[in-house]
C-alpha cells in the first residue's frame, strides 16, 4: 500500500478515469478503477480504500445508489462525487446520502488533489 | 366484317385492367421507396454531422432543462422488473421522475419492486384529468437515492390504460413512454428532448427514434455493450424489417413532418397535449398509431403551428419474436391497429385541412401500409391465376417476379448500405453476410408469410369482428357530437 | 447461355415501352446493389484500418496530453513533449490524426478546469490546432464550419474572437448559433450585445447554453437585463428572465412587474416564477391583483408566491382556495403554501371539512414521504 493512500475511482468514462488515475498515482497514491457502481461494490468488498471517487451518472447503479450502499454496508472510506450535474438538488441529495465531498465537472485537478489531501487527513 | 366486332373479350379487358394496376402500383411503390430512401439518407446524414458539434451535457447541467416524466406499464414482468427499473432510474437527465404502473399484474412484479426499492403507500392524490380504471396505491420509496421512483399499482386494464395512469400522476410537463423492457441508449433521453428545445417557429409536440432489435445482443447492467444479427432466420428477417421502417422510411417522415406513427416502445410527448386531446385510446388495438394521429388532428384544430419530430438516431433496443406463431399473432395486431386507426380519422383521407397529414401521408398509409397486403396477395393470385389459364405467358411472369424480387433485394441491400455509413452498428464481416443472405431470402421465405398474416389480420377485422379489445366504443374525434368533434368541423368551415 | 441472353435480349426489345422502363430499372438497382456491396466491404477493410490506426495513435498521443497537463513540466521538458505530440501526428494521414488530436483535447477540456485547462490550451496553440480551426472556420462546409467554432470556443481561444464575430450572422443557421454562442465564451459579456437587436427568436436550446456562460459572468450584466426584459424578441425576454433567475440579479425588479401583463400568457408565467425565486415580497400585493381574473396556470404561480413569500395575513385567502377551490392544481398548490406557512396544524384540522377530492389533496400535502 502506497504512504499517501489507495484511491477508487468509479466513473464509466474510460478517458476520465485513465486521466484521474494517471492524475492520482502521479501524487503518489496507490489507484484502481472501476467503469460502474456494480463493479465498485465487488471491489470494496475485496479491498479496503482510503477514499473512493464516483460519478454519479453511471448505468445500472448511479453514484448516488452506490453511495447509499456503501454508507449502509460501513464502508469508511470518504466518497467524493464528482459529476456533470451542477443543480441544487443534485448537491443536497449527495450530502444527503453521506457523501464526504462534492465536485462538478469541469473539475480542476490541483482542487481535487488539495480536497483528497483533506478528506485523507481527516481518517 | 361487322364493324361492331371489337376482337376483345371480357377476359381481354380484365387482364388489361390488371397490367395496368399491377404495373402502376409497383411503379408507384418502388418510386415511393426510392424517394423515401433518399431523402432518409440526407436527413440522417445531417443529423449525424450537427452531433459532431452538439454538446449534448449542456441540458445534463442546466436548470432550465424541461422536466420529463418516465412512464413504464409493466405486466407480468417479475423477472425482469428490478433490472429494468434500474435502468430507468440511471438514465441520462438532469430532471426526471420514473414512473412504473403496474397493470394488475398476477405474478411478483409488484411484491419484487416494493421489496427491492423499500417502497411504501402513501396518501398520493391523483389529478384524475384522464378516466382509468381504479387505482389501487401509489408507492414512493423510503430510500432517499430512489426519491425519483413511484410504483403505480392498479386493476388491469391494459396498456393504454396504464399509460393514462401514468399521465394522471405524473407531476412533470413531458411523458417518455416506454415499454419498460426496452433498453434504453445512454443520452436516449437528452437525444430524444433536444427537438422540443430547437424548433423556434413550430411547437414540438412529440418525437420518436429509432427501434434496434435486442435479440443476441450482449445486455450487461441494463445497456447494449455488444451488437449482434440475431442468431435467428426470423428475427434477422425481423431485422432488416426494422431497419428499412426506421432508417428509411419514418427518417424520411419524420423529415418531412408526415410521421403518423411513434413507436410504443419509445417516444416523448407534451403531457397537456396529450391530455387535451383526450389521452391514451383505451378501446383501440393499435394505441400508439391512434395517439399520434389524435394528437395531430388535435393541434390542427385549434389552429397551433406544431410538428412531430423524429429522432434518427438508435435509441432504444426491443426483443422480438421469434416464433412464427408469436411473429403472426403481432402482425395480426399492428394490420387490426392500422385498419381502425385508419377508419376512425377517415376525415383526414385526402382532406386539405390537415395539409400534408390528409394530403400525403394518410394515403400513403391507406394504400402503401394497409392496401398493400391486400393488393399484393391478389395481384399474385391473379398472376398465378392467367398464367395457369395461359392468359398470361411464363417469360412475362418471370419478368414481373424478376422485377419486384430485384427491386426488393436492391432495396434491402441499400437499407443495409446506409445503415453502414451512418451508424454502422454491426461491425463483425460476418453479421454483414448473414444479412445480405436474409436480405436474399426474405422475399420469398418472410415477405408471403408477413403478407398472410396481415391478410389474416385485415380478415378477423373485417369479418370476424375482432376490432378492438372490447366493444367499439369510440372516444374524442370519434364520438358524434363530442366536443372535440364540433371544434373540429368549426375550424374545418373557417378555413 | 448465350442462347439464354439473346432470348432475354429480344424478349426485352418486344415488351411495351412501359415493361421496358421497368426492367431497366431494376437492372440498374441490382447493378447499383452491387457495387453497394463492395463499396461497402471496401469500406469496412478501410474502417478497420483506420480504426486500428486511430486506437494506436491515441494509445500514443494520450500518455503525453496527460503528461503535459498533469505533470509539472517545465521548460526543456515540455517543449520535448510538445515535439513528441507534434511527431505522433505528423505520419500518416495528417488531417485525420489532427482531428484525433483535436477531439481528445476538446474532451479533456470539457471536463477538467483550472490550470490543467490552460495548459490544454497553450498545447492547442502550439501544434497549430487553433490555426487549422480558423482555417476550417472560411473554407468548409456548414457541419465543419460549426464544429471548428464550436471547438475554437471550448478551448477558449480568445484571441480568435474577432474572426469567430464574423459569422454571428451568418445565413447558416448551425453557423450563426455556433458563432453567438462561441463569441459569448470567448468575449463574455460584450458579446452578448447582439441580444439588443436580434429580429429572429433564439431557440431553447440556444438559450440553454448562453445562460450556461451567462452564470459564469460578474454583476455588470444588469443593465443589459432589463434592456432584454425590454425586448419585442419574446425569446430575449425568456432569455433574460432565466438570467436573472438563474443569476440572482436583484435590480430592476420593477421591469419584471411590467412582464406580469405581457401579451405572452408563457412571459406572464415566467416573470411571477422569477419574483418568487428572488424572493421579491414586493410584488405580492400586485399578483394578488391579478389572481381573479387569472387562468389556472398563473393562478397557481401566484399561490406559490404567497406560499414562499407571504405571511400570516394570508391564511384566509388560501382556506378559502382548499376549500372551495375544484381546481386540483390550485387546491394542492394551496395546501403548500400553508404549509410552508408553518400551518401544517391548521391544513390538518381542515380535512374533517372538506370535500372528497380535495381532502385527498390535502393528505397528499400533509404526507411528508411523498
Amino acid at each position: 500500500m502506497s504512504e499517501q493512500g489507495k484511491i477508487l475511482i468509479v466513473d464509466d468514462e474510460p478517458l476520465i478515469r485513465d486521466a484521474l488515475a494517471f492524475k492520482l498515482t502521479k501524487d503518489g497514491y496507490q489507484v484502481d478503477t472501476a467503469e460502474d457502481g456494480e463493479k465498485a461494490i465487488e471491489m470494496v468488498e475485496g479491498s479496503t480504500y482510503d477514499i473512493i471517487i464516483s460519478d454519479v451518472m453511471m448505468p445500472f447503479v448511479s453514484g448516488f445508489e452506490l453511495l447509499k450502499i456503501l454508507k449502509e454496508r460501513g464502508t469508511e472510506a470518504p466518497v467524493l462525487l464528482l459529476t456533470s450535474l451542477n443543480s441544487e438538488n443534485a448537491v443536497l441529495k449527495a450530502f444527503d446520502l453521506g457523501a464526504d465531498d462534492f465536485m462538478t465537472k469541469p473539475f480542476s485537478p490541483n482542487e481535487l488533489s488539495v480536497r483528497i489531501k483533506k478528506l485523507m487527513s481527516k481518517k | 366484317m361487322n364493324e361492331f366486332d371489337t376482337q376483345f373479350s371480357f377476359v381481354d379487358i380484365i387482364v388489361y385492367v390488371f397490367y395496368i394496376l399491377v404495373y402502376t402500383y409497383t411503379i408507384a411503390v418502388m418510386g415511393s421507396y426510392l424517394f423515401l430512401g433518399i431523402l432518409s439518407s440526407i436527413f440522417a446524414r445531417k443529423y449525424l454531422r450537427k452531433n459532431t458539434f452538439t454538446d449534448y451535457l449542456k441540458i445534463l447541467q442546466s436548470p432550465e432543462a424541461p422536466s420529463v416524466s418516465i412512464l413504464a406499464p409493466a405486466y407480468n414482468e417479475e423477472h425482469s422488473i428490478i433490472e429494468n427499473a434500474r435502468s430507468l432510474l440511471s438514465v441520462r437527465y438532469p430532471n426526471y421522475e420514473v414512473i412504473i404502473i403496474n397493470d394488475g399484474s398476477r405474478d411478483r412484479t409488484l411484491v419484487k419492486l416494493i421489496e427491492e426499492y423499500e417502497m411504501e403507500k402513501v396518501n398520493f392524490a391523483i389529478h384524475t384529468q384522464l378516466k382509468t380504471s381504479k387505482v389501487k396505491a401509489v408507492y414512493k420509496s423510503k430510500n432517499p437515492a430512489h426519491q425519483n421512483l413511484i410504483v403505480v399499482d392498479k386493476e388491469n386494464g391494459g396498456k393504454s390504460d396504464a399509460l393514462n395512469v401514468g399521465i394522471n400522476v405524473s407531476s412533470k410537463d413531458y411523458t417518455l413512454n416506454i415499454d419498460v423492457d426496452c433498453i434504453m441508449e445512454e443520452d436516449c433521453l437528452l437525444k430524444l428532448m433536444k427537438p422540443f428545445l430547437e424548433e423556434t417557429d413550430v411547437e414540438v409536440i412529440a418525437t420518436g427514434g429509432v427501434v434496434r432489435i435486442a435479440n443476441n445482443c450482449k445486455v450487461e447492467r441494463g445497456r447494449i455493450t455488444e451488437v449482434n444479427v440475431p442468431n435467428t432466420l426470423i428475427a434477422r428477417f425481423q431485422t432488416l424489417e426494422y431497419l428499412r421502417a426506421f432508417l428509411l422510411g419514418r427518417v424520411a417522415w419524420g423529415s418531412m413532418d408526415g410521421l403518423l406513427l411513434i413507436s410504443g416502445a419509445i417516444g416523448v410527448f407534451q403531457k397537456k397535449l396529450v391530455i387535451d386531446a383526450g389521452g391514451y385510446d383505451v378501446h383501440t388495438i393499435g394505441e400508439d398509431m391512434e395517439l399520434v394521429v389524435r394528437i395531430r388532428r388535435y393541434a390542427r384544430t385549434h389552429h397551433l403551428k406544431y410538428k412531430v419530430a423524429f429522432v434518427p438516431d438508435p435509441l432504444c433496443w426491443t426483443e422480438v419474436p421469434e416464433s412464427w406463431g408469436n411473429l403472426r399473432k403481432q402482425r395480426n395486431r399492428w394490420a387490426r391497429g392500422t385498419i381502425e386507426t385508419l377508419l376512425n380519422h377517415k376525415v383526414l383521407f385526402l382532406n386539405p385541412f390537415f395539409g400534408k397529414i390528409g394530403l400525403i401521408a394518410y394515403p400513403y398509409w391507406v394504400f402503401f401500409e394497409w392496401l398493400a397486403p391486400i393488393i399484393e396477395f391478389i395481384g399474385i393470385i391473379l398472376l398465378i391465376v392467367f398464367s395457369l389459364i395461359g392468359v398470361i405467358n411464363a417469360p412475362f411472369l418471370y419478368l414481373m417476379i424478376f422485377i419486384i424480387y430485384g427491386f426488393t433485394v436492391s432495396f434491402t441491400v441499400g437499407t443495409i448500405y446506409i445503415e453502414e455509413v451512418t451508424y454502422f452498428q454491426y461491425k463483425k464481416r460476418r453479421q454483414l453476410l448473414s444479412l445480405m443472405v436474409a436480405g436474399i431470402l426474405e422475399p420469398i421465405l418472410y415477405h408471403p408469410y408477413t403478407v398472410f398474416c396481415a391478410i389474416g389480420g385485415n380478415w378477423d377485422y373485417f369479418f370476424e369482428g375482432k376490432k378492438s379489445w372490447g366493444g367499439m366504443k369510440r372516444v374524442g374525434f370519434n364520438r358524434p357530437g363530442s366536443k372535440q368533434a364540433r371544434d373540429e368541423k368549426r375550424a374545418m368551415k373557417s378555413v | 447461355m448465350k442462347r439464354f441472353f439473346t432470348q432475354a435480349y429480344y424478349y426485352f426489345l418486344a415488351q411495351e415501352p412501359r415493361y421496358q422502363v421497368a426492367i431497366i430499372m431494376v437492372i440498374l438497382l441490382l447493378l447499383l446493389s452491387v457495387v453497394l456491396i463492395f463499396i461497402v466491404l471496401r469500406e469496412r477493410t478501410r474502417k478497420a484500418f483506420y480504426e486500428s490506426r486511430s486506437k494506436r495513435l491515441r494509445n500514443r498521443i494520450e500518455p503525453i496530453v496527460q503528461e503535459i497537463v498533469f505533470g509539472n513540466l517545465v521548460n526543456g521538458r515540455l517543449n520535448n513533449a510538445i515535439r513528441k505530440l507534434n511527431r505522433s501526428i505528423s505520419s500518416g494521414n495528417k488531417s485525420i490524426n489532427h482531428e484525433i488530436l483535436n477531439d481528445l483535447m476538446v474532451y479533456y477540456h470539457r471536463n477538467i478546469g483550472g490550470e490543467s485547462a490552460q495548459k490544454l490550451e497553450s498545447i492547442y496553440r502550439h501544434v497549430n490546432l487553433k490555426d487549422e480551426r480558423l482555417e476550417l472556420v472560411k473554407k468548409g462546409d456548414w457541419a465543419v464550419r460549426s464544429k471548428a467554432i464550436t471547438d475554437l470556443g471550448t478551448m477558449n481561444m480568445r484571441e480568435a474572437l474577432f474572426e469567430v464575430l464574423q459569422y454571428a450572422d451568418d445565413r447558416n443557421e448551425y453557423v450563426r448559433n455556433e458563432a453567438q454562442y462561441a463569441a459569448v465564451k470567448l468575449g463574455g459579456i460584450k458579446a452578448l450585445s447582439f441580444l439588443d437587436h436580434i429580429k429572429e427568436p433564439i431557440s431553447e436550446w440556444q438559450q440553454i447554453r448562453l445562460l450556461d456562460e451567462c452564470l459564469k459572468f460578474e454583476y455588470h450584466l444588469l443593465q443589459r437585463i432589463e434592456d432584454w426584459m425590454r425586448s419585442d424578441n419574446d425569446s430575449v425576454v425568456f432569455f433574460a428572465l432565466k438570467v436573472v433567475r438563474n443569476a440572482n440579479q436583484y435590480q430592476g425588479s420593477q421591469t419584471i412587474t411590467k412582464l406580469f401583463t405581457h401579451k405572452n400568457q408563457r412571459i406572464q408565467v415566467k416573470a411571477l416564477q422569477t419574483s418568487v425565486d428572488l424572493g421579491l415580497k414586493e410584488h405580492l400585493a400586485e399578483m394578488l391583483g391579478r389572481y381573479q381574473k387569472a387562468n389556472t396556470d398563473i393562478r397557481v404561480v401566484i399561490i406559490r408566491a404567497i406560499g414562499e413569500l407571504g405571511d400570516a395575513s394570508y391564511l384566509p385567502f388560501l382556506q378559502e382556495i382548499v376549500e372551495k377551490s375544484k381546481e386540483y392544481k390550485e387546491v394542492m398548490e394551496a395546501a403548500e403554501a400553508l404549509k410552508r406557512l408553518g400551518h401544517k396544524s391548521l391544513l390538518a384540522d381542515m380535512r374533517e371539512t372538506l370535500r372528497d377530492n380535495n381532502r385527498k389533496i390535502v393528505e397528499h400535502a400533509l404526507d411528508e414521504r411523498i
